[in-house]
């Protein structure tokens, strides 16, 4: 509704009413309490509470942690550090009793005796010493070892003749997995 | 009744200008003031949701673990076999008369043992890990035998609940029977060393 003053020049004249700065003070003003009371909220309020929020999860965290007792873990750690062993020692366990009678005794000729046999294991090889009743024995027993797949390599040690006996000495490589359990 | 409200220019330009300095200071506020901590308020958020995150991640893990601890504890017995293999003690005690149980079992006579004590297998330890590596014990020994006997004393090492390898084994046949008039036998008498390795878990 249109409002209206008395001017004395020109009688009754609509009023232009002063609406913008009194709106734009109250603006202001509530702009700037807004920013004030923004300050008084975060400083008092939001901030400190984040941070005591902050503090408990991490004293929370840090309470997990104690849950499990020293003695637990260490039970476990060691039973870990076991298992994780055996495996490895499992698959390097060597079995000379295998070699000895399944590869040794069965190349070995009924013409030939040994007298030593020394085993190495982590070196892959054994050495027999021996006596055989021909040169062609010998040889033949040098040809029977050389055939088998599982002997990498036959080496010559020592020969002396003794009347009708020839003493020798040899060195024999073996593939490593013969003295495995897993042989593949 | 109409509301007669006259305004001076004076009077709305002090109004305009006071409110926009009113503004300007609120804005100065809410950049020097209010910013900085809603800056550090939207941090703090950020980190206090990372660290839930953790928190919930620590929790879980925790869960598995003592998931992990029941099962353990369910099983000690097996625990304790695994212990049989790969003992946690040092006990020489134990290994010599494991040796000596075996060697009598076959009819061996050991007259010769020692020990040397742990070496530390560490070999494929990884750098801060909990994984604890084991230490050799090694056993020298000498002894006398028949071959057959033999062969069962190195079956019997090898199938041993507690974990032993024979890293070297020296037989050398005892001569029997006066010179030119020996005792030809498939079962000889021999003298035999050995090395065999066994091990120890170590602990931190």
């Amino acid at each position: 509704m249109p409002l209206y003053y008395k001017d004395k020049e020109f009688g009754y004249r609509p009023e232009v009413r002063a609406i913008l700065p009194w709106r734009f003070f109250v603006f202001s003003l509530f702009f700037a309490l807004t920013c004030f009371a923004l300050y008084f909220l975060f400083s008092n309020y939001l901030l400190p509470s984040s941070e005591k929020a902050q503090k408990e999860i991490k004293e929370k965290t840090s309470q997990l942690g104690k849950e499990i007792s020293q003695k637990d873990r260490q039970q476990v750690l060691v039973f870990y550090s076991q298992v994780r062993n055996l495996e490895t020692l499992l698959s390097s366990h060597v079995y000379l009793s295998s070699l000895l009678t399944e590869k040794i005794e069965k190349n070995l000729l009924p013409q030939v005796s040994l007298n030593q046999i020394s085993i190495k294991s982590s070196k892959h090889f054994f050495s027999l010493q021996g006596e055989a009743d021909s040169k062609e024995t010998l040889l033949k027993q040098i040809l029977v070892f050389e055939k088998d797949e599982d002997f990498s390599k036959v080496e010559v040690g020592s020969l002396s003749y003794n009347k009708n006996i020839i003493n020798f000495s040899l060195n024999v490589y073996f593939k490593p997995e013969i003295i495995r359990y897993n042989k593949e | 009744m109409a509301i007669k409200t006259e305004t001076k220019y004076g009077q709305r330009s002090l109004i305009i200008v006071s409110s926009v300095i009113i503004i300007l200071v609120g804005l100065w506020f809410l950049f020097s003031k209010d910013w900085p901590l809603f800056r550090d308020f939207l941090k703090m958020r950020e980190e206090i949701y990372q660290l839930k995150k953790e928190y919930k991640f620590q929790k879980e893990r925790l869960l598995k673990t003592q998931e992990i601890f029941k099962k353990f504890h369910s099983r000690l017995s097996e625990v304790e076999d695994i212990s049989l293999a790969l003992p946690i003690k040092e006990d020489y005690g134990q290994i010599l008369s494991e040796i000596q149980f075996i060697a009598q079992k076959n009819n061996l006579t050991i007259d010769d043992l020692s020990f040397q004590k742990g070496i530390i297998k560490n070999e494929e330890v990884e750098e801060n890990s909990l994984f604890i590596p084991c230490s050799t014990i090694v056993i020298s020994l000498k002894g006398r035998g028949y071959y057959s006997e033999i062969k069962n004393f190195l079956k019997d090492i090898e199938s041993d609940i507690r974990l032993m390898d024979v890293e070297r084994i020296d037989l050398t046949k005892r001569i029997l029977g006066l010179p030119g008039k020996r005792v030809k036998t498939s079962n000889p008498l021999i003298s035999f060393s050995a090395i065999i390795s066994t091990y120890k878990q170590e602990l931190r």
